[in-house]
């Protein structure tokens, strides 16, 4: 992994990287510990973005500008913190504001995560099969912790 | 367009590779001789899409006196602290697929302690201890030089009309390389170099360690709240200079978002996480280590 | 350049339309229909035309389709967005005499206003 670390070649390390050390030496363990998710909707959505990014200024015929890159690697990595192995893959949706969108219409569930730059997010939730909820509307920062009943309820329904 | 309000430094025209007296916060454990190797400040900001690698040959012509050496380097990815949900990397790297960026550009004098780091999304200043040449010059001084360079930077970016700098991640990180004196090998005595490990294993082992790593995480709490990690990792190494001399690599990284996307927040931030670090370090050593350190506060 | 004042020249009755791409329509199973997603009505100068002043000019809704291929296109009324303190400012450009803009913020809970008071005055097959 590239690091900014420019130091002069004084020492060098003599243990291989945490993760590949656990891998080689206790498979098992890491592939129940780990766990790692099916990772079929990682590709699907990089997909997405990656086009999202590549995008002209005025894509939408309109003047909204393509997704930014660190926008995405940011959208992404939510993801990356809450998807688990049955959670439907959400619809990639490019934003007029030059975001991204990713939600999920399903299941009762109404889910859309608005990414518009690292840290700047907005959640959209919505229960349909809970009559008395009303919708959730939230802007939010470094904390993931409100997706994770949406989530729930899109993977186990 | 009124002029955006520059950086207050805490000292001025601080040449470099020398030590000054300098502030320091008086409740912060202190060293006369710390093991530190390298530190690295960094502030991470929302993507200058409109600078192009056609801009940094204006943007070195205003650091050319002090770093007349420009190299190129594979950028590095953005990082994000984020809390709620337990940690889980991804297994794909988005950035793999997308046309590549402006590179990452060392500025930097040849054989010289500091290096200034620009990419379209970040700016770094390192200071590495140069074969046994550079004496340590202490976080505030290298935090004015960094200061005055991301002025410059502001400055840059103002009249290039590129874009206004919005920091959203900062990062302190001091890199510690620590031996014991003489023969001892540090693997025969860690408990003597860090708290974290007693050698007091419960069951007689026919087998010798051979050397070990460590990795923790802690959260930076302000009011209760997250707003930053810090990450500390041990990791086995030797000297290049004698490869039979072990040594253990201790990085210390305090990593979080500023409270509001302004150049004046990233160092707010970058002040927070130093004390963590300094504090990490005197906490994860031990009093023996601090010893042959020097240490030199009351707070010991 | 005109302040963006709303000065209440167009009614809250008139429809406002907007195009949206084929890649903003949601297949929204909750529903069993296709509608537009709200990420398209997240700019905060949304750009629309309002309906009423492309029939003064002899115009329709085939006008705002005009030159856009494959997308489709919603009407909405401006006295929803009105409702959401957006401003809705007639800002008519070279061979487009109605175009609007409404201006303002669009939370999420703002964006899913609209679609939920969009109809559809052409669905593109997809």
């Amino acid at each position: 992994m590239t690091t900014a670390s420019a130091r002069y070649d004084d020492y060098r390390e003599t243990a291989p990287a945490a993760d590949a050390a656990r891998e080689s030496n206790f498979p098992n363990f890491a592939r129940h510990y780990n766990a790692e998710p099916e990772r079929k909707w990682e590709a699907a959505v990089v997909q997405a973005l990656v086009r999202l990014v590549n995008m002209p200024i005025g894509w939408d015929s309109y003047n909204a500008p393509p997704l930014r890159r660190d926008a995405a690697h940011f959208a992404l990595e939510i993801l990356q913190r809450v998807m688990r192995p049955r959670t439907p893959i959400p619809q990639v949706t490019p934003s007029a504001a030059g975001g991204v969108q990713l939600e999920w219409h399903e299941k009762g569930v109404d889910l859309e995560l608005h990414v518009t730059a690292p840290y700047q997010w907005e959640l959209w939730f919505r229960d349909l099969q809970d009559p008395i909820s009303q919708p959730v509307s939230l802007e939010l920062t470094d904390d993931f912790s409100e997706l994770k009943r949406p989530i729930a309820l899109l993977t186990t329904r | 367009m009124s002029p955006r309000p520059k950086l207050e430094p805490m000292n001025t025209g601080t040449p470099h590779n020398t030590p000054q007296e300098v502030h320091r916060p008086s409740d912060l454990p202190d060293f006369d001789r710390p093991p530190v190797n390298e530190v690295i400040l960094s502030i991470q900001f929302a993507a200058l899409e409109k600078m192009k690698s056609a801009h940094i040959g204006l943007l070195w012509a205003r650091f050319r006196a002090q770093y007349p050496d420009v190299r190129e380097q594979v950028t590095i990815n953005a990082v994000f602290e984020t809390f709620g949900t337990p940690p889980q990397p991804g297994s794909i790297r988005f950035e793999q697929f997308l046309s590549p960026p402006m590179p990452r550009y060392w500025f930097e004098k040849s054989g010289m302690p500091d290096l200034l780091q620009v990419q379209q999304d970040r700016i770094i200043h390192n200071w590495r201890k140069h074969e046994d040449q550079s004496i340590y010059p202490r976080y505030e001084t290298l935090r004015d030089r960094f200061n005055t360079e991301v002025n410059q930077f502001i400055s840059f970016l103002d009249d290039e009309k590129i874009g206004e700098l919005r920091p959203n991640q900062c990062e302190v990180t001091y890199t510690n390389i620590i031996e014991l004196p003489g023969s001892e090998r540090v693997h025969d005595r860690l408990e003597k170099i860090t708290t974290l490990w007693t050698g007091r294993l419960s069951e007689k082992l026919d087998a010798e360690l051979e050397d070990a790593s460590a990795q923790l995480r802690f959260k930076l709490l302000e009011a209760g709240k997250p707003v930053g990690r810090v990450h500390v990792s041990f990791q086995p190494a030797v000297l290049q200079s004698d490869p039979s001399k072990e040594v253990i690599k201790l990085d210390i990284t305090a990593r979080g978002r500023p409270k509001h996307e302004t150049p004046e927040s990233a160092f707010d931030f970058l002040d927070l996480g130093r004390r963590a670090v300094v504090k990490t370090f005197a906490g994860v050593t031990t009093p023996s280590m601090h010893s042959m350190w020097g240490r030199t506060d009351d707070n010991g | 350049m005109p302040p963006d004042v709303d000065d209440g020249s167009i009614a809250d009755g008139a429809d406002l339309l907007r195009r949206i791409r084929p890649d903003q329509i949601v297949d929204d199973k909750n529903l069993g229909a296709q509608r537009p997603s709200s990420a398209a009505f997240k700019d905060p100068t949304m750009s629309v035309d309002t309906e009423p002043i492309l029939h003064q000019h002899g115009l329709d809704w085939t006008f705002t389709l005009r030159n856009h291929s494959g997308y489709s296109l919603v009407r909405f009324k401006a006295g929803v967005a009105r409702a959401k303190t957006l401003a809705i400012v007639h800002k008519p450009e070279p061979g487009n005499p109605a175009h609007t803009e409404v201006i303002g913020k669009k939370t999420q809970g703002v964006a899913n206003r609209l679609v939920a008071a969009s109809t559809w005055a052409h669905l593109e097959p997809l």
